[in-house]
This record gives C-alpha cells, structure tokens and sequence, in this order.
C-alpha cells in the first residue's frame, strides 16, 4: 500500500437545525456520521452516493469550511485540527479545491491573471512579471491560451471556466485537489476533455485526488478506489475493479444498477424505490433496511447497526447479509 | 477540441488596448448629466469668481427683483433676487459648493464608515453581526430631525455639525444595505475557495466581497446625495442647518417657500438645481455601475 497522505476516522458532523438562541434549537440532523477512509499518495478515491448523503460535508470538513462534530482527519500523520500558523499555512497549500459550478467559483469582477494569481500572490508572494509568466505556464497547462490571462470569466464558456479553476488548484503545486463533483455543471460533451485533462495532470504532477461524485460511470473511469455513503455513513469501501467487479452491499449494487447503459439490448437493471433516507431521523438498524431489497423481516437488520467489517482483503462493507470470506 | 481553441484576434500589445478601451469609454459616458456635473463642480470650486455679486450683499431696495426675461428683470439679476435683495444666480453658483460639498463629506464618512460596518457584519455573521444589526436598528429607529435639533443646540450650528449629525443616519443605511449583499456573495463559491487557498479576510473582504457590491453602493451613493441635499434644506428650514447667510439650495429653497405665488423664482431656480444635481448623478450613477462591470463593458 502506498503512503497514505489523507486518513479521515470516524469523522461527523451534525448541523443543529431550525430554532435560534429564542427557541433552544431544533432537530439534530446527522449530515456525516461516522465516516473512515484514505486517499493515498498519487491515487483517486471516489466517494459516491446519492444527493444528501453528506459527501460534500466530508469535503467540506477537509477543507476546513465546516469544523467537524467528531473524528479525525489526518493529513501526512498529523491531525489536521492541531494546524496552526506555518503548520496551517503549508495545510492550505498543499490541498485545493475545485468545486462543481464554475460559474460561481470565480469572481466575476476578477481577471483570469488575479483569480490564478490569487493562491501566488497569498503563499508565495508573486507579482509582476513572475507571476504573468506563472499564470501564462499554468493556462498552458490546462489547455488555455495565454493571453487569455486579461480575460474576465465571463468570456469563457463553462469547460473553460472548469480549466481555470484547476489551473487556480493547481498554481501552489499541491498534494491533494478534492474535486467536489467537478464535471456536474457542464456539457456532456465537455465533460470528457476536463476528465481526461484531470488524469494526465494526476499522471504528470503525481496528485492525489479525492473525488466526489454521484456519477458512477465517471468514478469508473476515475477512480483507483471507491467508498459508497448513505445517509451519513460509509457503505463499501474497495478498489475500483473490486467495487465494479464483486459489489457486496445491496446498495452499491442499487447504484450501479441505475447506471444507464448505452446499449439498448441489455436491459435496465432493478431499480430501487423509495426516497433516501431522512438524516434528521435516521433508520434504526441498518440505514439502508427502508429501501433495500434484500432485506428480510429480521430484527437484526431492524435493530442492529451493521458492523464496519472487512470481508475481502481492502474490501469493507457494513451489511448483515454479506458473510466474510476471511477468517 | 473545440474548448481549447480561443477565437482571439492578433493580441494587441497591452498599451493598445487600454488606449482603445479608455476611448471607448470616453466615448460612452452620458453626455448631459456629465456636463451638468462638470458645471456644478466648476461653480464649487471657482464660485466666487464667477458669481456676478456677493451671494450675502443685502440690497432691499432691489428685493424680489424678478428674473431678467420678465419686464421689470434686469441683466444685473439674471434670475431676479431675494426678499433682502441679494442676487439668487450669485447664491445659486456659490450654493453649489455648500451643498455639493455637505454631500460628498457625508457620503465619504458615514457611506465610508456604513460600508466597512456593512461588510464586517455580513461577513463575520453569527454575534457581532448581531450587535452590529441592533445597533443600526437604534440609528434607524430614532427620527433624524428631532436628533439633529438636540444635537445642534448642544453643539452649535456650523457646516461641520451637520455633517457630524447626519453621517450616522447615512452609514446606518448603507451599513444596513451592504450587510444584506455580503450575506449573498459570501456563500458564492469563489470565497469558499479564497477561505481554502488561505487568503486572509481582510483580502477576501477587499478582493472578492467589495467589488462585487460596489454596483449596489454606487447607486446607493448617487441617490443619497439628493436625499441629503432635501435633508440638509429641511434641517435649514427648521434653523439648525447650515448657518445663513452661507447660500445653500436646500436653504434657498425653504427661504421661498412663502412667497411662492409672489416671488416663484426665488424657490424655483434653487429646486431646478437641485434637480439637475439628483438627476445628473443618478444617470452619471448609472453609467459608472456598468463601466464598472466587467460583463456589460464591451471592449
């Protein structure tokens, strides 16, 4: 296994929601609720579930927009709520961000050269002419012409606002780029190139990503290992070729079920009804009992919350239904 | 890939462009509120030199002279005179500076002092915009005029009072306005990723929040001025604005008021300036948001 760069353990967060300091608050809703992974050196890991299943609280947490509730992430060993002044500094260096509309992750009033120029100017000082022949390489790097470097964002088309934002991630040379469903807001047709220049770059500069994403065939194409949450948790997490070759959990299979084919001859594969989940008032047992369809009326299922277990090498699932093929 | 490829003409060397961009938003400012502008700034700034009289020389032997084209008017008194004979042209241009003059200091510091509350307290959130929000309802909640009579008699009436009291009011308002669109732009994604590229507040402030609430300002700004031109006549009116005999059109304008059907042109001409002011500087107002957006400048 390779260096492990990101370890998140046990990490929650609960939102207090409704009431105010009048009213002595409302419900509890259990966003992210005990959810373990990494991300290694050089790899992606995909996190996938539906909307509303918390993946991009998880995201936000690592990117330090929401302090957690409880649990921990650890960035290179060290836990990333101890972070202070250097230590913090050299933290928000190493790990970007590029989030899903491009339309709103860059500032409209700012020209591409200040929006790439903002993490140089921040970390390292840049001005003037270093920083024009930094954005111009960084604008290459993309697939973007220099000169563009004078433009405001509202000249380019979504794909290429999608470029500008992974040159601005990747202006400080960092470790980890959390690509928060990065290819959701644009066409088709675009979506394609970004992923492909998100590989190579992966492949050149030996980044780390942590993908978050609902589209399983994106993750497919991706990802070297997948973890799939519901309602909070984690539901399976394996390597990419076991995830779509040997899929334990009902859910995951659910996913991948709805997955539309291209091919018309091979049909669709079972649906799975009902709505997710309410995270305020979370199923008793497994989380996923209301919806899934291997469930038998079994008090375990009802009452119980499955086990976080590893039932093949690198390949963990909390279901009752799945027996460990390791002793 | 259709993406990559720019559609660019031959780049043009920077300078090029900013010449030919400067020319063309020369060419696209508002022709007559710039010139009404630029006219009323000239009369500020040089006034007493153009003026044909002193704005206080009293003459009441030549009171309510009416205006130069009526039979009695006279080219001495362009726009007629007063009841205490001074020539209202003269008290119009050195008007200009007083009036101009209040508003700008007002805007600068309450508009200044609003602003930076406005963006603080939007931003921060959670306590201190709290106390922020209740402090600007108490300025909000108390009745300007009543506030300024207390404060004038307890200070003294001089141009420098006025300022004084009606800046609080101002800053209220803009405080009040500029914290609702920080509210807005502040969970727009580009300052999430500010907070994750470690760029400092007082950047993300300056970079990110001001320049993309800067249009609401401006017209906040350009319509204040003629809200403080009326508010600074009433406070006259009521004798606690700025101290006469100094023209001001707000001032001028009460001063009519009772010969209205007698003597029109003493309230008239005051009023159409005031107009022109307003006016010019809500369409002047106009252009600059535009200008100043990136989307609707067309290079």
């Amino acid at each position: 296994m390779a260096d492990q760069l990101l370890e998140v353990e046990g990490l929650a967060k609960h939102f207090r929601g409704g009431g105010n300091w009048l009213t002595s608050g409302g419900d509890v809703i259990r966003a992210v609720d005990g959810v373990s992974f990494s991300v290694e050196e050089g790899e992606t890991f995909a996190l996938v579930g539906e909307s509303g299943c918390g993946k991009t609280t998880v995201a936000k947490m690592i990117l330090l927009l929401e302090r957690p509730s409880g649990g921990t992430i650890s960035f290179q060993g060290t836990d990333v709520s101890r972070f202070r002044g250097s230590g913090l500094r050299e933290y928000k260096r190493l790990v970007q961000a590029v989030f899903q509309d491009p339309y709103s992750s860059l500032n409209p009033r700012m020209q591409v050269l200040d929006i790439i120029g903002e993490p140089l100017r921040v970390h390292q000082r840049m001005h003037g002419r270093n920083l024009r022949m930094r954005v111009g390489e960084l604008l290459e790097n993309v697939g973007l012409n220099p000169v563009t470097a004078s433009f405001f964002p509202h000249q380019f088309s979504g794909g290429q606002r999608q470029r500008i934002a992974i040159a601005r991630a990747l202006a400080l040379r960092p470790r980890l780029i959390v690509l928060d469903e990065p290819v959701s807001g644009l066409d088709v047709s675009i979506r394609a190139q970004i992923l492909n220049l998100l590989v190579d770059l992966q492949r050149d500069l030996g980044l780390s990503y942590l993908l978050i994403s609902h589209d399983l065939a994106i993750v497919e194409h991706m990802s070297h290992r997948v973890g799939v949450m519901y309602v909070g948790k984690m539901m399976e997490l394996a390597t990419r070729d076991e995830f779509y070759g040997n899929t334990l959990h009902p859910y995951s299979n659910a996913l991948l079920a709805s997955v539309p084919n291209p091919d018309p001859d091979i049909p669709m594969g079972e649906a799975i009804g009902g709505e997710v989940a309410s995270p305020i008032n979370p199923p008793t047992g497994c989380r996923f009992h209301t919806r899934c369809p291997i469930y038998m009326e079994t008090s375990m299922c009802r009452d119980v919350e499955p086990d976080w277990r590893e039932i093949l090498s690198e390949h963990l699932t909390a279901c009752h239904k799945v027996e460990p093929a390791l002793v | 890939m259709a993406d990559t490829s720019m559609q660019i003409a031959a780049p043009a060397s920077p300078w090029v462009v900013r010449v030919r961009s400067g020319l063309s938003v020369a060419r696209r400012v508002p022709k007559i509120p710039t010139a009404v502008l630029l006219v009323l700034m000239i009369f500020a700034i040089f006034g007493q030199w153009i003026a044909p009289h002193s704005p206080v020389a009293v003459d009441m032997a030549n009171s309510f002279a009416p205006p130069v084209w009526h039979e009695e008017g006279t080219a001495s008194n362009l726009l007629g005179t007063d009841k205490l004979g001074r020539d209202i042209f003269s008290r119009l241009i050195r008007g200009a500076r007083v009036s101009l003059s209040l508003s700008l200091f007002v805007i600068a510091l309450g508009g200044g002092v609003g602003v930076a509350v406005g963006l603080i307290s939007g931003y921060a959130g959670g306590k201190l915009d709290a106390v922020l929000q209740r402090g600007i309802e108490v300025i909000l909640a108390m009745p300007t005029i009543l506030v300024a009579l207390v404060f004038v008699f307890a200070v003294g009436r001089s141009f420098e009072s006025v300022i004084l009291i009606l800046s609080p009011f101002l800053a209220a308002r803009f405080a009040r306005i500029v914290r609702g669109e920080t509210l807005s732009v502040r969970e727009r994604d580009f300052v999430a990723i500010a907070k994750v590229i470690g760029t400092p507040t007082w950047m993300i402030l300056l970079r990110h929040i001001l320049p993309n609430v800067f249009n609401t300002i401006i017209v906040l700004a350009t319509l204040e001025v003629g809200h403080l031109i009326l508010l600074e006549s009433s406070l006259s009116f009521l004798g606690v604005g700025v101290p006469p005999p100094q023209p001001a059109w707000g001032l001028m304008v009460a001063d009519g008021r009772e010969f209205l059907t007698s003597a029109y042109w003493i309230t008239l001409f005051p009023g159409l300036c005031i107009l022109a002011a307003v006016l010019s500087l809500n369409l002047f107002g106009d252009w600059l948001r535009d200008t100043l957006d990136p989307r609707r400048r067309q290079l």
